[in-house]
């Protein structure tokens, strides 16, 4: 069966929110603002430059807007754009307070129910896939062979079916801008890399690393290699740093995998 | 079956010692205070002990990997962005500060646990005693679990209770359960980022 549903795999890209306890309990305008520095979105400080967001280029980058009123800005959000605190080449814009509180009243589904709900819908169709010759890992923010369950359980199903593991670890510098990683911070991810590589190799299992420069392209990119590994199965561990807009991502995880098992149960 | 030849993707609760959505308060709601989540938290790790059980590392893979995929083990891990590189004399000092991968993380949690612990409690609030962990950069890139830092620091504690015992370890669980009620908080309003 054939599942549309919208579900919030971006759980699979790695996302570093500033979450800032003292905001629960105040409406939701402070707690959206990211302590990022104003300086850091592209080099240049943008908190003189005021007539950014009003820039052709900005302008026409930017999708129509909605008319869903749920889906429109807060009205203050410029401020947060112009001080660089929300960076819209990634980004939306700074939710509305109605949002929020439709999050809060569960007229909205949390990223993580639906992500539970796409999980028992595809449970059947899931359950039917037999391992080929290879089982992928996709490491993200769990670099290490020790003690990771998604690693383990991808272990166990290759183990049980004769098949291969292997690591994969996709370096996206677009989510590296985004999440404001410093050099210090790519460089302890990469030298972890190195680690791991050495460790899995002694397990005779390969940890396949490559740059993807667009981040949209990521997914994409994942299921070519495993077509190309003969592997039917992506395992990952959950982040929980969701970003619940960044739904064009979320669409392209799922249907990528759900698209290729409505055309086999037609074949 | 003909069905079999589609793809599976299969995701896993790791980050956590216990996932979101498992704790809720009385009403059935998600915590928003910490002290009442955590007393929540403990109760419900002693009542499933399976959530401090660690994975091994996995398992050997069959011998024909190597022919199979030989060309895999090859490619070397790329270097850093552009924008993203340091100079020589960086690289130097912050590999020397911060020794990445599990093994360095391993060794700074023994180290932790056997030299500072004890004092945790009252000194981890005092920034020139050198009195906390250090091993934020690990848990937040994984090359360290939660599950583990909880794991060894109750196995050196003189009861299995992860309220007990020493005061310095007691205060580390709870600082490292943080990093959970933060996820939690995040995983119930999605707006709060």
């Amino acid at each position: 069966m054939l599942f549309r549903r919208p579900c919030p795999s971006s759980l699979l890209l790695p996302i570093r929110p500033r979450l800032l306890a003292p905001f629960l309990n105040m409406p939701p305008r402070g707690s959206k603002r990211k302590a990022a520095a104003s300086n850091i979105a592209n080099g240049t400080s943008k908190r003189f430059r005021s007539s950014a967001s009003r820039s052709p280029e900005r302008y026409l980058s930017r999708p129509l807007p909605s008319t869903d009123p749920l889906r429109l800005p807060h009205p203050f959000h410029e401020q947060s754009e112009e001080n660089g605190i929300v960076l819209r080449k990634f980004y939306p814009h700074e939710m509305s307070n109605a949002r929020a509180r439709a999050y809060n009243a569960n007229e909205l589904p949390r990223p993580m129910e639906e992500l539970n709900a796409a999980l028992a819908d595809t449970a059947q169709e899931r359950r039917r896939v037999m391992v080929k010759e290879t089982v992928v890992h996709l490491f993200k923010m769990d670099l290490r062979t020790k003690d990771n369950r998604g690693l383990f359980a991808a272990s166990e199903t290759a183990k049980a079916a004769g098949a291969s593991l292997i690591g994969l670890y996709i370096i996206s510098p677009q989510d590296f801008e985004a999440h404001l990683r410093s050099p210090v911070r790519v460089d302890f991810t990469l030298r972890s890399l190195e680690v791991l590589k050495g460790d899995l190799a002694k397990l005779d299992i390969p940890l396949y690393v490559e740059t993807v420069h667009k981040r949209k392209d990521v997914p994409g990119r994942i299921l070519a290699l495993m077509e190309e590994w003969g592997a039917r199965h992506l395992f990952a561990n959950i982040e929980y740093e969701v970003d619940e807009l960044r739904r064009e991502a979320k669409r392209r995880w799922f249907q990528g995998l759900s698209l290729r098992l409505e055309y086999n149960d037609d074949c | 079956m003909l069905a079999a030849k589609g793809m599976a993707l299969e995701v896993f609760h790791d980050a956590c010692v216990v996932p979101p959505g498992q704790l809720t308060s009385g009403s059935g709601k998600q915590y928003a205070v910490y002290s009442p989540w955590f007393r929540s938290w403990i109760a419900h790790i002693h009542g499933n002990l399976e959530l401090i059980e660690l994975s091994d590392a996995p398992f050997k893979n069959p011998g024909s990997t190597r022919q199979a995929l030989g060309r895999l083990f090859d490619v070397k891990i790329p270097g850093a962005p552009s924008g993203k590189g340091m100079t020589k004399e960086e690289a130097t000092r912050y590999r020397w500060l911060w020794p990445a991968g599990e093994h360095e993380a391993m060794k700074r949690l023994e180290t932790f646990c056997d030299e500072k612990v004890g004092q945790y409690a009252a000194s981890r609030n005092i920034p020139g005693s050198n009195g906390t962990s250090s091993l934020s950069v690990h848990l937040a890139s994984g090359t360290l679990s939660a599950r583990t830092a909880v794991r060894l620091a109750r196995d050196m504690n003189r009861t299995k209770k992860l309220d007990g015992g020493s005061e310095g370890i007691q205060t580390w669980i709870s600082e490292v359960a943080w990093r959970d009620f933060y996820k939690h908080v995040l995983v119930n309003w999605p707006y709060v980022w």
